[in-house]
């Protein structure tokens, strides 16, 4: 079934998009704004979409830009009422075209069969996945055990990790070396405690548990900082999913209180971990804005 | 708690004794299969396991941990110096010794096994279609269906077919190793799979994620009528049936048995996942003299050892197998 995913805010103007697009004959499915459009495009994956750029608190340009680390690629017309704003728009990643609010009724509905005609059969593009032997074998048995994923890019602190917890024999540890590969990582393992680093360049800790809520997983996180800015640490707080926060440096000195933090975030009680995940059903995009820093300019 | 481990299948009190003196915890099994999904939960450092077994034996699990690459060495026990020559047909550093020699050499012969290094294996480096991709990141309740096909034709018809219901994730591989490996990662509800395919075959993955205790329901896809298929496997409980390739022309009698055996795998989800745990390697044997198991490896003791009808042999003699997707 093919389908235009139609992000707006606006309720008039999703009707009045979705009726210049009815004579194309597809299905067209709605996001009131960009969390929603995320989810959309992932649960769906549209032909196409048209954004609104100027959404509150996901705004378009960041919204594409979050769909690009997950490495979603589907073509976007961006809608703007502000002149300015339109050639830069269509210079982002994936951005077929941009047009003004006004132009909409004489333009698009070209562009979109433009796009239909030269659609690649739902851009099949694929998607290199890199597993070490040790986590493959984890794979590979039956999963009796928890399993912890590691989010740190600095290789000499996950390997004393991925060491220490390894030998303790109680769940099942993997890694990634920064925030992406760690993203994409979650979502093939289901871990069932991610244990993060906040630094890491391109997708940082807060980024990465930020995406995680925009598409709905509701994987516990524990954050591991070097930081003492009481401003990251409330930020990182205020995420959702997030449970715990540990000083880096107490990593090695207080081993095992780290590890007692660890099971306890594990032995979660089940009413608490359906709470985080009705919780993540439904989508409170304020909880984005708090932990801050997710809004990209054009 | 200690870390390293060895693996002990159907060794004796005295054996254990012998093993616990290399200062490791020593993990027992009954049989090879438990043996093997011990194996897969400890990461051993070393296996001494008997080499005869009914239906599932000892060179049967060494050529499943070669299919997947794992190194750990395995010291063989066995009553006779002729089987030694089996050891010739895995590629591994495994040892062997008879039963009356444990008391004299085991400590001996571990210990060397254990000082040997191990040959580095590299990572799994895998492709993942975007829009399977897609569906891996949705967090929507939709039925997971892996289409498992060495025909392009046949799997895209599969898949444009379901793909009209709009209400399932669908996940494609290309042949039995393909089909395990994306099984592992997707998790699917249902596996739909053809029945020849060049690599592994369909029985022969079946029997794999039996072995590995990987409870995913499955439905065979064959152009053959005269299969008594059902007979053969039903006894394996993640086998739920076959739908003919004939089939695939009426979308509406397709559709209705995939929704009928998401259903099935549904209700009896608890027996298949109980029905695995107890890994009773005579479910194996049922199908023994067909499938996989036909040739060396996972043949009855006192049977003729005939090498080279293997499917793994056949996919080391091609060059092919898990090898080649790690990097």
């Amino acid at each position: 079934m093919e389908k235009i995913l139609v992000i707006d805010d606006s309720a008039t103007f999703r009707n009045i998009i979705a009726k210049i697009f009815a004579p194309l004959n597809y299905e067209i499915i709605f996001a009131e704004n960009g969390i929603e459009g995320i989810r959309q495009c992932v649960n769906h994956s549209p032909t196409f979409m048209t954004v609104d750029l100027e959404m509150p608190v996901l705004n378009g340009a960041t919204m594409m830009k979050i769909l690009g680390m997950i490495g979603l690629e589907v073509p976007a017309i961006f809608i703007t009422g502000d002149e300015s704003a339109l050639v830069k728009a269509a210079k982002l990643p994936f951005v077929t075209a941009a047009i003004h609010k006004s132009k909409i009724k004489e333009k698009l509905i070209s562009i979109g069969q433009d796009l239909i005609e030269n659609s690649t059969n739902r851009h099949f593009s694929d998607f290199k996945y890199d597993l070490p032997h040790r986590e493959f074998v984890h794979l590979l048995g039956k999963r009796e055990r928890k399993r912890v994923l590691i989010v740190d890019d600095a290789r000499s602190m996950r390997a004393v990790m991925v060491r220490q917890l390894e030998k303790l024999n109680l769940f099942e540890v993997y890694d990634a070396a920064d925030g992406r590969e760690g993203l994409l990582k979650a979502m093939m393992i289901k871990p069932d405690l991610i244990i993060s680093d906040i630094e890491m360049p391109f997708v940082n800790g807060i980024r990465l548990a930020q995406i995680l809520y925009i598409l709905g997983h509701p994987f516990p996180i524990m954050f591991l900082s070097a930081s003492e800015d009481a401003r990251v640490i409330r930020q990182a707080k205020a995420l959702e999913g997030v449970t715990h926060f540990f000083q880096k440096q107490d990593v090695t000195k207080k081993g095992a209180e780290f590890v007692m933090a660890i099971k306890s975030q594990l032995e979660m009680d089940p009413k608490k971990k359906e709470e985080i995940k009705r919780k993540y059903k439904c989508i409170d995009i304020n909880k984005i804005k708090d932990s801050g820093e997710m809004e990209i300019g054009i | 708690m200690e870390s390293k481990t060895i693996v002990a299948i159907q060794q004796d009190e005295e054996t254990i004794k012998i093993l616990s003196k290399l200062g490791c915890q020593v993990v027992e099994a009954g049989d090879c299969i438990e043996g093997l999904r011990l194996i897969l939960r400890h990461q051993p450092i070393l296996v001494v396991s008997i080499m005869k077994m009914p239906n599932f034996n000892g060179i049967a699990m060494a050529e499943i941990m070669e299919l997947f690459q794992i190194q750990t060495p395995i010291i063989f026990t066995t009553t006779s110096v002729k089987d030694q020559k089996r050891l010739n047909d895995l590629s591994g550093n495994h040892g062997f010794i008879l039963l009356e020699q444990i008391q004299s050499r085991l400590l001996e012969l571990a210990t060397k096994k254990l000082s040997e290094p191990l040959k580095p294996v590299g990572h799994l480096k895998y492709m993942i279609r975007q829009r399977e991709w897609a569906d891996l990141s949705s967090s929507a309740d939709k039925k997971r269906i892996l289409i498992i096909d060495d025909s392009a034709w046949v799997k895209k018809a599969c898949m444009m077919s379901l793909d009209q219901l709009d209400s399932y994730a669908l996940f494609s591989a290309k042949d039995g190793l393909d089909g395990i490996i994306k099984a592992l990662l997707i998790q699917p509800d249902l596996i739909l799979t053809d029945l020849h395919m060049p690599n592994l075959d369909g029985l022969a993955m079946s029997q794999i994620f039996f072995v590995l205790n990987q409870a995913f329901p499955i439905v065979f896809l064959t152009g053959d009528t005269n299969h008594n298929l059902s007979e053969k496997t039903k006894r394996i409980g993640g086998i739920l049936g076959v739908i003919l390739k004939a089939e695939l022309r009426n979308q509406a009698l397709f559709h209705q048995k995939i929704m009928q055996y998401l259903d099935d795998s549904e209700v009896n989800h608890d027996e298949i996942v109980r029905d695995f745990q107890k890994g009773n390697s005579e479910l194996l044997a049922e199908n023994e003299k067909k499938m996989f198991l036909e040739g060396k490896g996972l043949c009855t003791p006192g049977t003729e050892f005939r090498p080279g009808t293997h499917h793994i042999a056949a996919l080391r003699k091609g060059g092919g197998g898990l090898g080649d997707f790690f990097g």
